[in-house]
């Protein structure tokens, strides 16, 4: 396995080829009981129509309607997961026995038990089919499959293939022993939860670590997860917050580093804030110095293609319309490529100029 | 706001409106159009729109918004979320005349 060496050789693992994290902040709880259904769909944002195995992403709300959980549903036969990024396990169990319609109802922290391992990459699924079973190799997106005593569930949050393989902890060294022996022929490399998350925002995806004081899922543009029609935990004060949502959060890009908090400027009006910025080797690679940021602007502004003038640094930037990059997954089948394979495959750059 | 940018933000939020009637309509995607975010993710996750849906949407942009995507792995790219399909109709878009077939 190559270890960690830089972000751009982690990003490179993330988007070329396959990386392997180990995640310390998501929670995996197992709901069991006649109650686990009630219980799960009283704080989920989305609705629960899932057949066995299926997952589906979704948030927990505070009663406020602020953002408290980052989550996956899933389903498995009668018990239901969730997969939580965001508050402690201590945390996200009270809430859900606070608001569990029946008493029926047992939660498992699983994380307390069993160790994550989250595998990402155009050629992730050729890792884990060697690694665990080749049939994980099918598993379609959004669902969950359990291969002896680890149970892998198909999602991602870079845009390229991810699993996260939930391992018990006494098991945990051999499975992970067992994906970096798989890992050899595929260039694996180890990288950081933070070039994870890098990914995440080059992606354009939802992480619960940036820009954390933007808590609306509508200022967040994540009304997909939302199920209008439905009642949960948060959902009265959501749909009051729905006319005074004023402002969106956008990306944007720019060659110099830009200040967290900093006012944005539009001809001299101020029109919104800098939220989250964080330098993108991948971008940066044969380019000039790239800088990606969360920026949280008036609506009428929050729009792909504006300049704007970070007020501290005078730094100039531009809204984009993620993904900033072509996902090289887009383009991969495990019907038709293979790692070994790939100098004879024609794929279109990453990083157009 | 300065008339250049706001003409051209006014056009982008008028094509913005476009394509959000056309996936409600066209690829009956069951959500109010304001509640369809411009960064949303159109498959997979998002409006989870699948390889039916594809086709689907490649045939009502060239039909209602004069927008032709090629049939090629280059077209992915635009496919990504509905604000990326706004993109490619301002680019590439062709306004129809009224009437027109």
């Amino acid at each position: 396995m190559t270890a960690a060496l830089d972000p751009l050789a982690e990003a490179r693992a993330i988007r070329e080829r396959v990386a392997v994290a180990r995640p310390d902040a998501v929670v995996a709880l197992r709901l069991t009981g006649a109650g686990a259904f009630d219980a799960t769909s009283a704080v989920s944002t989305a609705a629960l129509h899932l057949g066995d195995a299926q997952m589906r992403p979704t948030l927990l709300l505070r009663e406020d309607g602020s953002i408290l959980a980052d989550a996956y549903v899933c389903r498995d036969d009668e018990a239901l997961w969730i997969l939580s990024e965001g508050p402690s396990s201590a945390a996200l169990v009270e809430h859900i026995q606070r608001h569990a319609p029946s008493r029926d109802l047992s939660i498992t922290d699983v994380t307390a038990s069993h160790g994550v391992l989250s595998v990402h990459g155009p050629y992730a699924w050729e890792l884990v089919g060697e690694a665990l079973d080749p049939d994980v190799v099918g598993m379609p997106f959004l669902s969950l499959y359990e291969v002896g005593a680890v149970t892998c569930f198909r999602a991602g949050k870079t845009g390229e293939y991810g699993y996260d393989l939930l391992v018990p902890r006494e098991r945990f060294e051999e499975v992970e022993a067992r994906v970096i022996a798989a890992g050899e022929a595929l260039e694996l490399g180890s990288v950081s939860n933070a070039s994870v998350d890098l990914a995440a925002l080059e992606n354009g995806f939802f992480c619960v670590r940036h820009a954390p004081r933007v808590t609306s899922p509508f200022d967040r543009q994540l009304r997909w997860r939302i199920a209008f029609e439905r009642s949960f935990v948060g959902a009265p004060s959501l749909y009051a917050l729905a006319s005074a949502s004023t402002r969106r959060l956008v990306h944007a890009l720019s060659t110099t580093r830009l200040e967290v908090d900093a006012d944005l400027q539009v001809d001299g009006e101020v029109v919104g804030r800098v939220e989250h910025a964080e330098r993108s080797a991948l971008l940066s690679a044969g380019h000039a110095d790239a800088w990606i940021s969360l920026v949280s602007l008036d609506a009428a502004y929050a729009h792909p293609e504006v300049d704007l003038t970070e007020t501290r640094s005078g730094a100039a930037l531009r809204t984009v319309a993620p993904p900033v990059l072509d996902n090289r997954s887009l383009y991969v089948s495990p019907q038709r490529h293979a790692f070994a394979s790939r100098a004879s495959d024609a794929f279109p750059p990453l990083v157009r100029p | 706001m300065n008339p250049t940018l706001r003409a051209r933000l006014d056009h982008r939020e008028r094509t913005l409106a476009a394509v959000r009637s056309l996936l409600v309509e066209d690829l009956k995607v069951r959500r109010a159009p304001e509640n369809i975010d411009p960064d949303t993710p159109l498959f997979g996750t998002g409006l989870a729109l699948d390889s039916v849906d594809a086709i689907e949407l490649v045939v009502a942009l060239e039909a209602r918004l004069g927008a032709s995507l090629p049939d090629t792995q280059e077209s992915r790219r635009w496919m990504r979320t509905v604000n990326t399909v706004v993109q490619y109709v301002l680019d590439h878009g062709k306004p129809r005349a009224a009437g027109a077939p």
